[in-house]
């Protein structure tokens, strides 16, 4: 039986769909592996347990009844949260699989559009191949394809994928129980007991009978119109996970670890967690696992800490650690977030400046730059030099920079890459003699063949040369000219400094 | 929350346009309304590749808390500064190559763009772009030189936008650069190469 909201339908696709049956029950034997039957917040069963069912206790009834039937019925109440956790981690599985999913609304059910998802596959049999694999694992998925998503929604049901065209008579081969028990019974009174009577019907006398929704039922069992799939991404989880690379030391671990934690805790500025589930999975052994509680609430560091125990207690073990994760189960009450100019950007701001602060503490201060406005030297870097991050940016509005010439300055565009240390070079005249600059910057020679590491270009142009004396007052003085060089193959500055021809940058 | 935002527009065809580059079939729109979060977009092409992508990512600083450079330590920041990047939220970060990779993941999940070099793609891009589409981050990949392989790993690891140089030109005023033109094309990438002639005016 297929129970969900139609209002609104869009054009067909072929897709693939996966449900999971009983999803509800399925949730609730998480909590108790011998549930009998799940009410809802009305106290009336949504789903039953086979016990249950072969004592013919309809859908929708009372708690009491179920009692009154079962003495010793176990009943739960829903847990929507555990629900859409289950429901979440599918999503994650099929995100990661294919591009183009998307979740059927009121139902756990996700589609894969055909048509994007084959070209990573090449072909329908190897995405389904690949769909089976990601949901073998998930107690009542079924997989289905057919030429739309509700066609793929009975195909899953039916347990037989649907050949490309061949849907709309694959529909029209199945009872009417598979529609909404208020349609189902409709069509039963009036003497339909085929899913294809109901297709062969006249859209007109369908909409005079059963009216709008009716009408839309029908055009999803013609394959005319389709159900509306949502295609969010999947909601992550409040959890940060590692999977561990070859070649990873604890350090590397614990850098990826603290800069997911501190993305995790930003997206939720005002609230703290208080408690939490830490675990290590090694290749051998089984996974090691603590569960922390703080009401209070707690920092990033304790959640870190928390994983890096688990982490030397793996490795005191020997075994080569797979995956580190910390996930949030409960947050404190969140509190209005501080005044401040930027409001909740400023968490994510932080987050950025935690994952920049880890980067300078295992890679040192030079491995994170920013820009510093003012030019502090006459190299083609120097314009705007990167500097150290100090842990804010520096200032920019306000900076006054110099921009007039100067003596060895090189007006113009930047260039988009510059070579440092310069490499060596050859500039070279059609006899192949070596082209130089006198000390007053004259060229002396025709430049014709630049040679570099990619072999020898032919020489279209050049211009300059700009001759460049640099800090003749101190012993680390240098003097060079500098020459724009068009080859055949771009442009590229070159400068000519101790008797040779070094490359200083280029436009890429 | 940033990942529940339903889709960023970084990039349209006007603000490219007023960043004086040219987009190839103009009847279309090259990137589909914008760059959505979650993919990967791909500027090569060889020559101008660089360029047209700091032109053309030039407006995305400007909206943005963060935008972090990966794997392109040769590129100054005064060419950023003159495509109108807004300096203040561009972190360049330089690590040894075979960590970059790693880097990038843990960026990728706290800064609002991220743009790699060439050398940051290797045989574990399909589980950083998997990451990549669950955490709603947006990365750029600019190639200066192409490679059958990397596009190959680019192309199975999907949720990938591919604009390729078609033409590129440096325009002189008095003997120095005056102005970079690069005209870029969205198009498949097993469609795409180098092309064979670079027209360079100046």
């Amino acid at each position: 039986m297929i129970e969900l909201d139609v209002t609104e339908l869009v054009e067909p696709r072929r897709s693939i769909v996966i449900l999971v049956e009983d999803a509800v029950l399925l949730a609730a034997r998480e909590q108790c592996p011998t549930v009998d039957a799940v009410v809802g917040p009305d106290d009336r069963v949504v789903a039953r347990g086979p016990r249950l069912a072969s004592l013919g206790v309809p859908l929708g009834a009372r708690s009491a009844q179920v009692r009154a039937r079962i003495p010793d019925a176990v009943v739960l109440e829903r847990d929507p949260v555990l629900e859409e956790r289950r429901c979440a981690a599918l999503h994650l599985a099929l995100w990661d699989a294919a591009p183009g999913v998307g979740r059927i609304p009121g139902a756990c059910a996700f589609a894969v559009a055909v048509r994007s998802a084959t070209r990573y596959y090449g072909g329908e049999p190897a995405l389904l191949a690949q769909v089976r694999a990601r949901v073998e694992s998930t107690p009542g998925a079924r997989v289905g394809l057919g030429d739309s998503v509700f066609a793929a929604l009975v195909a899953s049901l039916d347990g037989r994928p649907h050949p490309p065209g061949r849907s709309r008579a694959c529909v029209g081969s199945l009872d009417v129980s598979v529609l909404p028990p208020w349609l189902a019974r409709a069509l039963e009174t009036v003497g339909l007991r085929t899913l294809g009577a109901f297709q062969a019907m006249e859209p007109a006398a369908v909409a005079a009978r059963f009216g709008a929704p009716g009408l839309r039922w029908h055009q999803l069992v013609r394959v005319e119109r389709d159900l509306v799939v949502d295609p969010a991404p999947p909601a992550v989880p409040d959890a940060a996970v590692v999977e561990v690379e070859d070649g990873w030391d604890a350090t590397s671990v614990r850098f990826a670890v603290s800069g997911q934690l501190a993305a995790l805790l930003a997206a939720r500025s005002g609230a703290a967690p208080t408690r939490w589930r830490s675990w290590v999975e090694c290749e051998q052994g089984a996974p090691l696992e603590r569960l922390t509680d703080r009401p209070q609430g707690a920092a990033h560091a304790e959640l870190l800490a928390s994983a890096l125990v688990l982490i030397e207690r793996a490795l005191a073990r020997g075994g080569r650690l797979v995956r580190v994760g910390v996930e949030v189960r409960a947050w404190t009450v969140p509190q209005p977030p501080q005044l401040s100019l930027t409001g909740v950007a400023e968490a994510r701001a932080g987050a950025v400046r935690a994952v920049l602060q880890a980067l300078q503490h295992r890679f040192g201060s030079e491995a994170v730059l920013v820009a510093a406005l003012g030019a502090r030297g006459r190299g083609l870097a120097d314009r705007v030099p990167w500097v150290p991050w100090s842990g804010t940016w520096p200032p920019v509005r306000g900076v006054v920079v110099n921009t007039g010439p100067w003596p060895g300055s090189v007006p113009g565009l930047a260039p988009t890459y510059v070579v440092e240390p310069p490499r060596p070079v050859s500039l070279r005249d059609g006899a192949g003699r070596e082209v130089g600059v006198s000390p007053d910057g004259v060229l002396l020679g025709e430049a014709a063949v630049l040679e570099e590491l990619e072999g020898p270009e032919r020489v279209l142009d050049v211009a300059g040369p700009w001759v460049v004396r640099e800090r003749w007052w101190e012993r680390r003085r240098a003097s060079y000219a500098r020459l724009l060089v068009h080859t055949e193959r771009r442009w590229c500055w070159v400068r000519r400094q101790q008797g040779g021809w070094w490359l200083e940058g280029g436009y890429g | 929350m940033f990942y529940n935002e339903p889709v960023a527009v970084f990039l349209t065809s006007n603000e490219l346009r007023a960043q004086r580059l040219v987009l190839g079939d103009p009847a279309a729109t090259p990137l589909a309304g914008g760059l959505t979060r979650g993919s990967v977009l791909l500027v090569h092409g060889g020559a101008g590749a660089r360029a047209g992508a700091i032109e053309a990512l030039a407006p995305a600083t400007r909206a943005v808390t963060a935008v972090a450079l990966v794997g392109l330590e040769d590129l100054p920041a005064a060419a950023l500064e003159g495509a109108g990047w807004r300096l203040e939220a561009v972190v360049n970060v330089h690590v040894p190559p075979q960590r970059r990779l790693e880097v990038a993941a843990s960026l990728v999940e706290v800064v609002d763009v991220l743009v790699v070099g060439e050398g940051v793609v290797d045989a574990r891009w399909p589980r950083f772009v998997a990451r990549l589409r669950r955490r709603r981050g947006v990365v750029v990949v600019i190639e200066d030189h192409c490679r059958a392989e990397r596009h190959r790993q680019l192309l199975r690891a999907g949720s990938l936008t591919t604009l390729a140089v078609v033409e590129a030109g440096l325009e002189c005023a008095y003997g120095v650069p005056a102005k970079m033109q690069v005209t870029l094309a969205r198009m498949p990438l097993e469609e795409t190469g180098t092309p064979a002639t670079l027209e360079v005016a100046g």
